[in-house]
């Protein structure tokens, strides 16, 4: 009987007031959303979900709803109109913006985002080529449904290609003062989906797309990587190929009369995978190519570090390793166009292979 | 039916009143006789006109062999004038009385015994015991089976089963306190205990709780487990029921507590923890590995028969975003067909095993599988294909009703079966927030509960890392050298490690 | 007149370690580094150890006061105080209490309304949790031991998750190493002290420990464990989040779970509060329990009646402070009483028992 107030009251809660239920089948999960620029003022949401019909082996359905609109909010409440089912966000696995949007600034769009409690910090953010909504109506060969395609080639050139990246690392180097974020940077080709490279961003806005080997040599000044493909010409026309077994870079900023001055090495261990006709039994042969292969590195990696500072981004973060020495102050931003880069290379190259 | 345990004060005053009735009735017996000759199986006679004794017994429960074998010889030939004592003397018969106190003229009488009177003596009556008792043989244990290991089970009769364990613990300190519990049934209870290695105050609560029951029938040991257990309200079952002498034996040895119940193939253990429920005694005839993994198993089982329902409920109800996303599509596809919410398909399948089961314990054997046949196999697809619900909750259901089965304890397993419907019902109320809830509810349940005034969570809570050896997993046999602290044993040491010493030798030595 | 607690009754030394450590581990762990990292950034770290430290020392200053007095709160202030100021200052640490599970209840349903069940009106999950908590201090101290316990065990695994944001962290983000002014420290270490409140608890349920003297090791380890909780989860929280974006995430404990990835899971959060509940539920029962018992001993009523009356006080004031604004100033309010209860009170009181037990034996 000592329990019996308390069934009561419980009951009381129970029956007085719970949640309202948001049954799986009941509601329209929206997957993927893309943003477009429609003009100055105006942008149109697309918003990519799966209809699944009923039973097994059947095949998802692709469904996309559009609208335009001024604010986030309207636009979605207009999409709401067009649902069947009660639209819910928490399941959005990536977000695309159109580089015309991302030019104007994708602060007020990714706020949504980082707001919400229900979004995942693992999602993708990708800047596209081209209107959004093509790519999302498109129905691709592969996969079951289109976010989850995006997801998946997105992915899969983060592991061998692109440096990784998601909301989370999108806000961290947003927010971050010694940093500049970038994205994925995709098009649609035919019913492909194909990764250009990576989009810069200044702040909130694009700035300049890389290409995919210039991405490449961003991934490995990023961030340390087990995989990928570096290819280097040694005569005319004829290519030597490494596998990356593992590679990091060193940073070393230093302060020199007002000055900034830093100096990054490239720590490269790779594998051979296609030797280009070298005999590669001789000792004197693979030395020659771990030249080859530091020199192509060092100079392409001195182009790109060249280029972000001509452009007065930061994706690697230099600011950043800079706060860490203790050098970053006011007059670090000033003085970035100034910054003298050098950078050296260690390659370390092992030939593999069932052959000789 | 109602139950009171009276306080012991009241009992008392009760006896006395009954002990004063008793002697005023002293030499009615002849009104007893006049009682018992209302019933048909009730005879009574004398050997031969002139003979002086007269002889009444139930013929329903004696032997008769033993009548004429041994009663009736010595009644012809004596003489007249030969005292009861006299014939006492002559009968070649153990535990034969001559008595006086109408109580115990009734009991022995209704118990198996033949009654001699002499003629002229009303006061004084001869009990001469001639019991036949009907019992089956030591069979298998059917409930508690078990692959190696001993394949007896306790039978209905007490003597019986006494035998049982004393045959396994032959030792003096082995101790059987018997009393009589039942206002119409009179049954024999034993408590058993091992003299300092249980601890007497355990021993001395279960004998005072069962001395202080008041109540008209004791049918089985489950009466017995109702009455005193230690808080009537709780659905967990705070003592173990097992129908193995040789669990009985082993957890005697641990310094527990044991009860045998005249006419229950069941012996009663305690005090037990919530723990001692998910270990099966054949736990012991494995190596300690397996018995450990299995042990785990059962415990991820049981936690996984209780919550899975409930989590798919409160998933699918609210937290799709926590839904993998490969799983997402087919789980969509699943339900998308089904005209019922989650909550109700649950309870719906979830009621289609109860039944199952319930129709399956309740047919023979033979009959019981055919039913699992029908029900898993033919309804469940039958289910499925007409869109009544989804595969995966039928899976889930399936998959936790086995869980269910792998508790080694029935009661247990009842018990996990029935628990998850209020989980059930706080997932569709407040998603996994109400799963928690519920959780935190019956964990503060069991923190209070105790069995025979020890803590349920024992070893867990309080604490006991010593205990732990055997309680979660099972460590070897040679590490088990202390009994549980749990019991409060006075003889804390099962064994001496003189013998149990690892050498450490070099490899070839 | 203020008999001690019966045999029975009483716990093992060692559970001192479970009762404070998990009093001192609960709402505060989901949000507090964005509090400290404003003052001290990638230093504050150095705060958590500083402010554990500091703590060892009040818990040291206690046991000397528990020890001498070999009584709880309320008849020590008897004994020193007199039976009108003492009861003033009992009075004062049972509302101490009454607020501390205020704000910890207040603060648990605010995370439970903005990341699960934000339609959910804020009463219902009031009356829900102190309902169970209600459900457990009746079953007496032996049982809150029990939660307490079993919410430390239950805790621990969200320790192991830690793993994935260390994975998607960046290690430079703690450097430079001690690059920080004593100000900021000293602010950082204030901020910090807030998040440890709660060992004072002790003062209540002293009596209630067998040996009692024998257990203040343990107390030492409670907080040697709490300050390591919270270090290791202020370090992964530093090296996941860019300082700048901490000082935007109110709960960084709670979004580094978002990053969780268990393949049979997505939204290691959902788990996670509703783990936390259990970390939480203790919190609000040692609390209850204790402004009971404080009530039980100062007024001589029944302890049912004054949880009973606690747990109505506990929950219409949660249900004044609504909105966001309210919580915050209730949370200052309570942070400046408890600093001046531990940093001044606590010494204050040590001096004083010390004078008037001289004073009484000449």
């Amino acid at each position: 009987m000592k329990k019996f107030p308390i069934l009561i009251l419980f009951l009381a809660a129970i029956s007085g007031c719970t949640p309202g239920t948001k049954i799986l089948e009941d509601i329209q999960l929206i997957q993927a959303v893309g943003y477009d620029e429609m003009n100055g003022e105006e942008f149109k949401i697309t918003a990519g979900a799966t209809y699944i019909p009923p039973g097994q082996n059947t095949e998802p359905r692709n469904l996309v709803f559009t609208s335009v609109g001024k604010t986030t909010k309207q636009i979605r409440q207009q999409i709401k109109t067009n649902s069947a089912k009660p639209i819910e966000t928490g399941r959005v696995g990536v977000v695309l913006f159109q580089q015309e949007v991302a030019k104007n600034g994708i602060e007020r769009h990714i706020d949504n985002y980082q707001r919400d409690a229900n979004i995942g910090r693992d999602i993708h953010l990708v800047t596209t080529q081209g209107s959004t909504e093509e790519i999302l109506r498109t129905r691709y060969t592969e996969g079951d449904s289109v976010s989850q395609h995006i997801i998946d080639v997105v992915d899969q050139n983060m592991d061998h290609t692109i440096p990784d990246s998601n909301l989370h690392d999108f806000l961290s180097q947003y927010y971050a003062k010694g940093y500049d974020p970038f994205m994925p940077y995709v098009s649609k080709d035919e019913d492909q989906l194909k990764v250009l490279g990576v989009a810069l961003y200044k702040k909130d806005k694009l700035v300049d797309t890389l290409s995919l080997k210039e991405s490449y040599i961003l991934k490995l000044l990023y961030e340390p990587i087990r995989k990928g493909q570096f290819e280097t010409e040694w005569k005319d026309g004829r290519y030597i190929s490494t596998e990356n077994l593992h590679s990091h870079t060193d940073y070393k900023i230093k302060k020199e009369r007002g000055r900034y001055h830093v100096q990054l090495t490239i720590h490269y261990n790779g594998e051979v995978s296609e030797s280009g006709g070298m005999d590669l039994t001789k000792e004197k042969n693979i030395k020659k190519m771990e030249r080859e292969v530091s020199k192509a590195i060092e100079k392409k990696a001195q182009k790109l570090v060249e280029k972000f500072i001509a452009l007065g981004v930061d994706p690697i973060g230099l600011g950043e390793r800079a706060r860490q020495q203790k050098l970053y102050d006011k007059n670090w931003e000033e003085n970035y166009a100034d910054l003298s880069v050098d950078v050296k290379s260690k390659v370390k190259i092992t030939q593999g292979g069932i052959i000789e | 039916m109602i139950i009171h345990r009276r306080s012991k004060k009241s009992k008392k005053s009760a006896r006395d009143a009954e002990k004063e009735s008793e002697t005023k009735n002293l030499l009615e017996i002849d009104d007893l006789l006049h009682q018992c000759k209302m019933s048909a199986d009730f005879i009574s006679f004398r050997y031969s006109e002139d003979s002086e004794y007269y002889i009444h017994y139930f013929k329903s429960i004696i032997n008769p062999d033993i009548l004429h074998e041994f009663i009736l010889p010595f009644l012809r030939d004596a003489q007249s004038g030969d005292t009861l004592f006299m014939i006492q003397e002559k009968v070649s018969i153990d535990s034969t009385k001559i008595v006086k106190d109408l109580e115990t003229v009734r009991d022995s009488l209704l118990t198996g015994a033949v009654l001699v009177q002499q003629k002229g003596n009303v006061e004084e009556a001869l009990m001469i015991p001639a019991v036949a008792i009907e019992k089956r043989s030591v069979s298998m244990p059917e409930v508690e089976y078990s692959v190696v290991g001993p394949k007896e089970a306790f039978v209905e009769s007490l003597d019986a089963n006494l035998n049982l364990i004393r045959k396994r613990l032959p030792i003096p300190e082995l101790i059987v306190k018997e009393l009589k519990v039942g206002r119409l049934t009179k049954t024999r209870v034993a408590v058993i205990y091992i003299k300092e290695v249980a601890n007497e105050e355990n021993a001395n609560t279960m004998y005072q709780r069962i001395e202080d029951i008041d109540f008209d029938n004791i049918i089985d040991s489950s009466f017995i487990t109702q009455i005193i257990t230690d808080s009537s309200s709780s659905f967990f079952p705070q003592m173990i029921d097992t129908e193995r002498p040789d669990r009985v034996a082993g957890v005697l040895s641990e310094g527990k507590i044991a009860v045998l119940v005249d006419g229950s193939p069941h012996a009663l253990t305690g005090p037990t923890p919530l723990v001692e429920f998910f270990s099966a005694f054949e736990d012991y005839f494995l190596s300690w590995h397996l018995a450990s993994a299995f042990r785990l198993i059962r415990l991820f089982a049981v936690f996984f028969s209780v919550v899975s329902t409930p989590l798919y409920v409160a998933v699918m109800t609210f937290h799709y975003e926590m839904i993998p996303q490969n799983l997402l599509n087919p789980l969509i596809a699943s339900r998308s067909g089904v005209p019922f919410p989650p909550i109700l398909e649950a309870i719906i399948l979830e009621l289609t095993i109860e039944l199952l089961r319930e129709a399956g314990a309740r047919l023979p054997t033979k009959i019981g599988q055919t039913i699992g046949i029908v029900g898993g196999i033919v309804i469940g697809t039958a289910a499925v294909q007409a869109g009544l619900t989804s595969n995966v909750l039928l899976i889930i259901v399936a998959l936790a009703a086995l869980a269910s089965f792998t508790t080694p304890v029935y009661q247990m397993g009842n018990v996990i079966r029935l628990i998850r419907f209020p989980f059930l019902l706080s997932a569709q109320f407040y998603g996994l927030l109400g799963v928690t809830f519920t959780f935190a509810l019956i964990l503060g349940h069991l923190l209070k509960l105790t069995s025979l005034g020890r803590p349920y969570l024992a070893p867990v809570y309080p604490l006991r890392l010593v205990d732990l050896k055997d309680a979660l997993f099972r460590l070897p046999m040679y590490s088990q050298k202390e009994r549980p602290i749990q019991m409060r044993s006075h003889v804390p040491q099962r064994f001496s490690m003189k013998h149990h010493k690892k050498r450490n030798l070099d490899i070839e030595e | 007149m203020y008999p001690l607690p019966k045999e029975d009754k009483q716990v093992s030394p060692y559970f001192v370690f479970y009762l404070i450590h998990s009093m001192q581990v609960g709402v505060g762990i989901l949000g507090f580094e964005r509090i400290i990292a404003q003052s001290a950034r990638q230093n504050a770290w150095i705060a958590v150890i500083i402010a554990g430290i500091i703590m060892i020392g009040l818990v040291f200053l206690s046991y000397r006061i528990l020890n001498r007095g070999k009584n709880d709160i309320v008849a020590i202030h008897h004994d020193v105080f007199g039976k009108w100021i003492g009861g003033m200052f009992s009075l004062y640490f049972i509302l101490y209490y009454a607020i501390l599970v205020l704000v910890i209840l207040r603060t648990y349903e605010e995370v439970i309304q903005v990341w699960v069940f934000p339609d959910v009106g804020a009463w219902v999950f009031l009356l829900i949790i102190l309902l169970i908590a209600y459900y457990y201090v009746i079953g007496g101290f032996r049982v809150v031991t029990g939660i307490s316990f079993l919410g430390v065990i239950y805790g621990l695994p969200l320790l192991l998750v830690m793993y994935f944001p260390l994975k998607n962290g960046h290690l430079g983000n703690l450097l430079p190493l001690f690059d920080v002014t004593f100000r900021e420290l000293y602010e950082a270490t204030k901020g910090m002290t807030l998040n440890f409140l709660g060992f004072e608890v002790l003062f209540m349920f002293y009596p209630f420990i067998k040996k009692a003297t024998k257990s203040e090791k343990w107390a030492y380890f409670a907080v040697i464990f709490s300050t390591f909780i919270y270090l290791v989860t202020l370090l992964v929280t530093f090296v996941y989040f860019s300082q700048e974006q901490l000082k935007t995430t109110i709960w960084a404990t709670l979004s580094l779970w978002k990053i969780v990835d268990l393949t049979i899971i997505e939204r290691f959060e959902y788990v996670g509060i509703c783990i936390w509940f259990f970390v939480i539920l203790p919190n609000i029962c040692i609390g209850l329990w204790c402004a009971s018992r404080g009530m039980h001993r100062l007024f001589s009523i029944r302890q049912k009646t004054s949880l009973r009356f606690i747990c109505l006080l506990v929950l219409l004031s949660a249900l004044f402070f609504r909105d966001r604004q309210l919580v915050d100033t209730l949370n200052d309010i309570v942070s400046q009483i408890g600093l001046y209860t531990i940093y001044f009170y606590i010494p204050f009181l040590y001096v004083v028992q010390m004078i008037m037990k001289r004073w009484k034996k000449t």
